[in-house]
């Protein structure tokens, strides 16, 4: 060691540029895996997995966020921050959604990258300077909290899927392993090598969003969400409303798509549409918690399905077309809110007047997402071309739903049984003192 | 405006038509909430357009401290349309909320 303590700096870490490198892999990543977690979750049957997803791909939109921030800190250029990434980790992102099963994306994502970006992150405070780059280790040692919670929740999540599927899916976990160990890790410091030579999984196709929402093979087949005829009594009401609520998740998955299909907006587009997927599978959680409160067994005693995107898709919709569907729906919603907020209030039922209180909330932020977004895909045409559009899009559902009714392709007979059997044994305990909805 | 106006909302399609005071400084939503008029309305920012309307007569204009922010076009505010979450009313008006 220099006695000379005027000599350099004692501990020489990294400089801005080095930095700002590391945080657009990491940046990268984030908004990869995130964009990721949206286009699978519509192909996602597991309803556990299906549940968590919506939580971590927000929390990756709030993480890539704030690494994009940080580094236009570092002196980074504007204009450069989402282009010019590294080819190579750009290829092994690309796999992730190539997958063949929940258990291969889900292994992939929880066992493969998420893990390698907790190494990544405590790699970078390892090697950065604590008080020069204060900023970027106050972002990363928050983000490490949820990669950590993601990656311990996943084991869970995995111990749900089938067993014999997610011995299937070894191989691929194993071979997107040695990809990203190829490209030198997230960081891109390890040593590269050649891409592993399995032209059985590197010559997968990309992933494209299916044309028919999955559901859990646990659930009942179930084709509309929503009995025919309107509530007849206040625990009707109750009940009717909560399965609508928990069929909510449609309006996750379906901005879910929105991150994967519109790869190059700008960037404020994923933090609006990730928050939007998560917000909508709340609402859905928020039914499901009610109706388990009920007795109400999921996706058994009531259907769970994606009628809306099945509407727009068998009647040749486009995302477009999807996005201004969800915008319509979002737009007539605050009256309705407002006024069933009231209504389960004087109903007493506070869980759900509660529920409805948070969703109408949420529908505000939805519908400035909505129309932004609308206005700027359909640019300088978007006053001519929005309000009819939006109209347009709004009837496709109505549509669909009335056909299924009228050619008695509904499938709700077994489910409208259970839900009156449950209603009515509901209410003979309420009549007989017990508690109820 | 140093003194309280009425406001009248009305949609003629359902036949509505309520009147109100609005104090200085207060937002024409804020002010038919007080008076428990049920206008639809959601962000309470003029980011939602949930409560855009078209004023048919009076004096009603955008807080100016927010105008800038607010989720509105420069056509609609030429044809009249105003977010009454953020509107102040500065003379007797009358607003179509249908």
């Amino acid at each position: 060691m220099s006695s000379d303590r005027f000599q350099g700096l004692e501990h020489p870490r990294r400089g801005v540029d080095a930095s700002a490198n590391l945080l657009k892999r990491l940046y990268l990543v984030e908004r990869e895996v995130m964009r990721a977690l949206g286009a699978w979750h519509i192909s996602i049957a597991n309803w556990e997995l299906k549940a968590a997803t919506p939580r971590h791909l927000w929390h990756d939109s709030l993480h890539a966020d704030a690494l994009r921030g940080r580094v236009l800190e570092l002196r980074y250029p504007k204009r450069d921050v989402d282009v010019d990434h590294d080819p190579h980790l750009v290829g092994f992102l690309e796999q992730l959604t190539r997958a063949d099963s929940d258990a291969e994306f889900a292994l992939g994502i929880y066992r493969v990258v998420k893990p390698a970006l907790v190494t990544a992150y405590e790699g970078y405070l390892a090697g950065g300077d604590d008080l020069d780059d204060a900023p970027s280790f106050y972002h990363i040692s928050h983000i490490l909290i949820d990669e950590r919670e993601h990656v311990a929740e996943a084991s869970t999540l995995l111990d749900m899927l089938p067993k014999d599927e997610l011995e299937a899916a070894r191989p691929w976990e194993d071979y997107l392993r040695a990809s990203l160990a190829a490209v030198g890790g997230v960081l891109g410091e390890g040593p590269r090598g050649p891409a592993p030579d399995d032209s059985k999984y590197a010559r997968r196709a990309p992933y494209e969003i299916p044309a028919r929402a999955a559901r859990d093979p646990r659930f009942w087949p179930a084709t509309v969400e929503s009995p025919l005829h309107p509530p007849r009594t206040p625990r009707e009401e109750q009940v009717w409303h909560a399965i609508e609520h928990a069929n909510e998740v449609w309006a996750a998955e379906i901005p879910g798509a929105f991150l994967w299909h519109w790869r190059d907006m700008p960037w404020s587009f994923y933090t609006d549409v990730a928050r939007w997927s998560y917000d909508e599978m709340r609402h859905s959680l928020m039914g499901v918690r009610r109706l388990n409160e009920w007795g109400f067994e999921l996706g058994v005693d009531y259907p769970m399905v994606n009628d809306p995107y099945q509407a727009a898709v068998d009647q040749g919709a486009g995302m477009l077309e999807m996005l201004a569907m969800l915008y319509s729906f979002e737009k007539d919603a605050p009256p309705v809110k407002q006024k069933q907020k009231k209504h389960f209030e004087s109903l007493e039922d506070s869980g759900t007047a509660q529920d409805t209180d948070y969703d109408w909330a949420d529908e505000a932020i939805h519908l400035r997402f909505g129309y932004t977004w609308l206005q700027h895909l359909l640019g300088p045409e978007a006053k001519e071309r929005m309000p009819a559009l939006v109209s347009e899009s709004n009837g496709l559902w109505t549509k669909w739903l009335a056909e299924r009714w009228e050619r008695g392709e509904d499938g709700y007979g077994p489910f409208m049984e259970r839900i009156e059997a449950k209603i009515g044994a509901a209410e003979a305990a309420s009549r007989a003192g017990g508690s109820v909805p | 405006m140093s003194h309280s106006v009425l406001v009248t909302v009305v949609d003629p399609a359902a036949g509505f038509s309520a009147s109100f005071d609005v104090v200085p400084g207060e937002t024409v939503l804020t002010a038919a909430l007080r008076a428990e008029i049920n206008i639809p309305y959601s962000c309470r920012s003029g980011t939602c357009r949930t409560c855009i309307s078209r004023v048919v007569s009076g004096h009603v204009e955008h807080d100016p401290d927010y105008a800038d922010e607010l989720f509105i076009d420069d056509d609609e505010v030429a044809a009249g349309y105003r977010l009454l979450c953020s509107s102040l009313a500065h003379a007797e008006s009358v607003i179509d909320i249908g």
